[in-house]
């Protein structure tokens, strides 16, 4: 009988040491951050593609089908899933990755917010965030920190592996610090320090790199562009010799195009989100920014 | 002095913020219209011609405690002019059961396609037949108990059962509260691709009220839901409604009635937003009483434009074509609604 229940206590406990913890993203970035951190220890899934903008998502029931078991949801926070996560989460009737959870890990709340509104905002200024600008995904500083706080999440989640993630999320942020001079290098040789840009996804990146955000293809942030603006922002570009327009790959290009044949500036499509690798992703931007800078040498 | 001020205003100002953060979400909608129709100045017309506050809404929700969960909406509604406060909803669920999710209040039961969604959130400018002609004007409102259930299935397979006190005046109205009602639902829903799902819902329920022996609800709902390229959307419906009540127990012969009253209403509904921000949709709607030799099926179809400006404002324009039987001329309606939410309002359900 003793023997029986040691193969049975020894099972179990093998049976353990290889489950795999189930995490759920909103983002792919978030997905690529956690398969850098737990590696063959975790299995995770976005409820959100890359192509996908992460405001505009609706809590699809399958969504709630792949969260019913998961050991961890990590999303955005700041307020940027706000429109669909909480129907998701309720939905998924799974109490661990509620709010406040065993298994929630709400990345912004890891970082300091740029854009934060200093006094009261509301709808007439657009879909603003009262928590601040949440895209910080693309400030690969900023990511160093969250990442460092998903090693420790996991390791709570799964404290046999503690040092395995330790390790793994010291590592990406080292790769992270001997990539940056080189990026930092290539932007500043590029030349390019005004840039336009279709929403404020992309201002974590431009301050991290030196770079200044002149305008928006949007009038506010979620409202589309109207005529009038436009205009404006072609008088603008010509005004503050504008070089670079960055029309994040989510939204449509048609004023950015417009822009473009309009002022001379370079119109580069760029991703918001991670397709394969986070250092991909930055790459994809900083080389964005270098063909403006090459194609935009008269302007 | 100076020193004690600036604590004190500093400590209000963080009091504020605090407060801010542990308020209930707080939103308020609004309905306004503009009819005009053949019918609407007649003084027994369902729909009055004019400007109108078709109904406001105010919505508070929010986390009670690590257990549950609170929601309460109340309704000033427009009857002819006149205005009255209700609560159309009030009611607190579980958040920590697992796979499960229990609620108790005052609510629109989980039924069917359309019977969950409130005023503002309708795909036309007034309800569906399927819930109007079925439950009247309040639709189908009780107060009770939900038990919803999430299924391991690799679908989303969720199965409610419900108990209520069987109050609603169109298909219950239960003369005591030991009299209640049980209702069952299912919700499938399917994805076919990454941008296209199906959902079936069926429903059933069976309750008594003060004057049948026996009183049977029924409904079938199938939708399709697609995103198209440009961030447009694709959404069909077709959904199915009936009720059956019987009367006078044959003592002879149990389980036969001497007297039965059976309604059918089948709703229809397309979609489509043509361009971004704009959206063109078409209804039909048959009520019938299959049982009666006397009372004509009545046909609706109906045609709607809307401008979606954000999530947060609508303006549709919408005409009702309305065949019935009993009345000389069809009718005719025209409506332009503008549709507006403030504050912080939860996120529709999908």
């Amino acid at each position: 009988m003793r023997y029986i229940s040691v193969v049975l206590f020894s099972f179990a406990v093998s049976f353990s040491s290889q489950a795999k913890l189930v995490v759920v993203t909103t983002t792919t970035t978030l997905k690529n951050l956690v398969e850098e951190v737990g590696r063959d220890r975790v299995s995770v899934i976005s409820l959100t593609k890359s192509t996908q903008d992460p405001h505009f998502v609706e809590a699809k029931p399958s969504y709630m089908v792949k969260l019913r078991k998961a050991d961890m949801l990590v999303e955005v926070g700041l307020d940027l899933e706000v429109g669909w996560i909480g129907n998701v989460q309720r939905g998924a009737k799974n109490p661990v990755i509620i709010n406040g959870g065993p298994g929630f890990f709400s990345a912004g709340d890891y970082v300091k917010a740029i854009e934060v509104p200093k006094l009261k905002v509301d709808r007439s200024q657009g879909d603003v965030h009262p928590y601040g600008n949440p895209h910080f995904h693309l400030d690969p500083n900023r990511i160093v920190t969250v990442v460092q706080a998903l090693g420790k999440k996991l390791s709570k989640l799964d404290p046999a592996s503690k040092e395995f993630y330790q390790n793994n999320a010291d590592h990406f942020a080292n790769k992270i610090k001997s990539s940056l001079p080189g990026w930092h290098s290539r932007v500043e040789l590029s030349k390019v320090k005004n840039v336009v840009t279709y929403h404020k996804s992309l201002n974590y990146f431009l301050t991290s790199f030196g770079l200044h955000s002149v305008s928006s293809i949007e009038p506010h942030p979620g409202i589309p562009p109207t005529a009038k603006h436009i205009i404006g922002l072609i008088r603008q570009i010509r005004q503050e010799k504008v070089r670079c327009i960055l029309n994040e790959s989510y939204f449509e290009t048609t004023a950015g195009e417009r822009l473009r044949k309009e002022t001379g500036a370079v119109l580069q499509v760029v991703p918001v989100e991670v397709q394969t690798d986070y250092f991909e992703l930055i790459e994809a931007l900083v080389h964005a920014v270098e063909e403006c800078g090459k194609g935009a040498e008269g302007v | 002095m100076r020193a004690i001020i600036v604590a004190v205003v500093g400590l209000l100002g963080l009091s504020a913020v605090a407060q801010n953060k542990i308020n209930p979400d707080i939103s308020l909608n609004a309905l306004f219209t503009l009819r005009g129709g053949t019918e609407g100045n007649k003084a027994q017309s369902e729909v009055q011609n004019g400007f109108a506050l078709q109904e406001a809404e105010l919505r508070l929700t929010s986390n009670i405690d690590v257990y549950f969960r609170g929601d309460i909406i109340l309704a000033v509604e427009n009857e002819k002019g006149q205005y009255s406060v209700a609560p159309e909803e009030a009611f607190v669920e579980t958040l920590k059961l697992p796979s499960m999710t229990v609620r108790v209040g005052k609510f629109y039961p989980y039924w069917g396609r359309s019977n969950q969604w409130h005023t503002h959130a309708f795909p036309f400018i007034d309800a569906l037949q399927t819930r109007e002609a079925m439950f009247g004007e309040e639709g189908f409102n009780e107060t009770g108990l939900a038990i919803s259930y999430l299924f391991p299935t690799s679908w989303y397979f969720e199965g409610v059962l419900q108990f209520f006190s069987a109050e609603n005046s169109a298909v219950f109205a239960s003369p005591g509260k030991d009299d209640g009602a049980t209702v069952y639902f299912l919700k499938n829903l399917w994805d076919l691709t990454d941008s296209s799902t199906v959902e079936l819902d069926l429903g059933f329920g069976e309750g008594q009220d003060v004057q049948s022996m026996s009183n049977k609800i029924y409904n079938a709902a199938l939708t399709y839901k697609s995103k198209l390229a440009g961030q447009r959307q694709l959404l069909g419906t077709i959904e199915y409604s009936s009720s059956d009540r019987r009367y006078f127990e044959d003592e002879d012969n149990p389980g036969t009635y001497l007297s039965q009253d059976k309604l059918s209403v089948a709703s229809a509904w397309l979609q489509y937003e043509f361009i971004k921000r704009w959206w063109s949709q078409i209804k039909y709607e048959v009520v019938s009483h299959p049982e009666s030799n006397t009372i004509e099926d009545v046909k609706i179809s109906s045609l709607l434009f809307g401008f979606v400006p954000s999530e947060f404002s609508a303006i549709r324009l919408q005409y009702d074509w309305i065949d019935d039987p009993s009345k000389s001329d069809p009718e005719q309606r025209v409506a332009l609604q503008l549709n507006v939410t403030m504050g912080a309002h939860p996120a529709h359900d999908y």
